[in-house]
């Protein structure tokens, strides 16, 4: 049995492998002989492909070429988000997600930080209440905290620039902020950074 | 009452082999051709490494046990039956060789022959601890790898920029939704042959890029 490919490039025959379409009529091989009578539907197409398979491992190049147009597809996807290389490129964005609303996307951050800074004014109408209301002794180092949450989000309008934050920064930064005021007496003593807020209702 | 438009009419197609490329490459495999089985593991072996990567620290043993991983493969393909994705079945085999030498890597320190020898016997096909298509990147590349990969990305991005709008469509269509020529035919109004060569010749342009990239990847492991 002679196998020769039927095409003038194989590399189109890899192109549609790689895609599951293996098409044993369009790449079909020139099988000679009385094997050429008996062969039909999957046999000939398993025929064929172990044809395709074998000028793939004898030859550098269709074998690179194997290897690249997965390296391609994985390339795309990980652009759409389906894996972690991500690198925005405007036409593939089009090509990609023809879908998407460009207006979207750019309202994004801004509804996000909208979003951020109703959270954390709720949370200082929180704290405030409780201090009012709750009579704690931290009352006040809440209070703080959760006037510093507003001000920062009230710092980052739609005028301002938008800065990225991660909520986890933030909290690690927190956490840091409120130990470090211990570090000197070994007790929180947030009220030292208050006493001038605290002086003016005496 | 107005009339229904007939739908397009479905392109005639030769009989094809099944979407999945695995199969029929796994089938030849079955068969005894290694050449078929060393397309599958040019195919995945950057994935797995990927995938080992996340579960062992040794960078050194990533690749022992890729290759470890594709050896327990071929001799277990028989066992293969194809009721789920060939690379979910793999993915399973290189979970469980990851932990294996983990658990012997506790037990002694000094990995022996004999420990990396052995039949786990749970290599179930239909069975995986975490979906294998949900495996991310980040936190597993070394900043060599991680390098290439960028840079990879950033010549298919240039690439599929400079394309033809109807090429850049048909990739897109076919890697990244993964629709088959059928469908990509219906939705582009176009034959399927005229989407097998759009789709050749976008990656033809693309390779064209990433080329020299490629050449310092090509794996001869196998």
């Amino acid at each position: 049995m002679t196998h020769s490919l039927n095409t003038a490039d194989p590399k189109e025959a890899i192109s549609a492998l790689v895609d599951g379409q293996w098409d044993a009529a369009h790449y079909g091989l020139q099988i000679t002989g009385a094997a050429a009578a008996v062969m039909e539907g999957g046999e000939l197409a398993r025929g064929t492909l172990a044809g395709l398979v074998q000028s793939v491992a004898q030859d550098d190049e269709l074998r690179a070429t194997w290897m690249g147009y997965h390296l391609i597809g994985e390339a795309l996807r990980a652009q759409a988000g389906l894996g972690t290389v991500a690198i925005q490129s405007p036409a593939v964005a089009q090509a990609l997600a023809p879908q998407r609303d460009a207006t979207d996307a750019a309202n994004d951050s801004v509804f996000r930080w909208k979003m951020v800074a109703s959270v954390a004014a709720m949370a200082a109408v929180g704290a405030l209440s409780w201090s009012i209301f709750g009579d704690k002794p931290s009352g006040n180092a809440v209070l703080a905290k959760a006037a510093q949450r507003a001000n920062l989000a009230a710092a980052a309008t739609p005028e301002s620039p938008v800065m990225i934050r991660d909520p986890r920064l933030d909290a690690l930064l927190e956490a840091h902020k409120q130990f470090g005021a211990a570090s000197a007496l070994q007790q929180p003593a947030g009220f030292l950074r208050n006493a001038a807020f605290e002086s003016g209702q005496r | 009452m107005t009339a229904i438009p007939e739908p397009p009419e479905i392109p005639a197609v030769t009989p094809i082999l099944p979407l999945d490329a695995d199969h029929a490459l796994v089938e030849l495999a079955k068969s005894g051709d290694k050449n078929a089985f060393g397309l599958l593991v040019v195919k995945y072996q950057r994935r797995l490494e990927r995938l080992i990567g996340r579960m062992v620290r040794d960078a050194d043993m990533v690749q022992d046990l890729t290759q470890e991983s594709f050896i327990r493969a071929w001799r277990a393909l028989g066992n293969f039956r194809g009721e789920a994705q060939f690379y979910t079945w793999l993915y399973r085999i290189a979970v469980n060789t990851s932990k294996k030498y983990l658990m012997d890597l506790r037990r002694d320190p000094v990995i022996t022959e004999s420990a990396l020898r052995g039949n786990s016997g749970d290599d179930d096909e239909t069975s995986a601890a975490q979906h294998p298509l949900m495996d991310s990147t980040a936190e597993t590349e070394t900043p060599e790898s991680a390098y290439a990969a960028k840079e990879i990305a950033q010549a298919v991005n240039a690439a599929m920029d400079a394309l033809p709008p109807e090429l850049r469509q048909a990739i897109a269509l076919r890697e990244v939704e993964g629709l088959s020529y059928e469908e990509i035919a219906l939705l582009m109004q176009c034959p399927i042959g005229t989407v097998r060569s759009r789709i050749f010749r976008a990656r033809e342009a693309i390779s064209l890029r990433i080329k020299p990239m490629l050449q310092k990847q090509t794996s001869k492991r196998w």
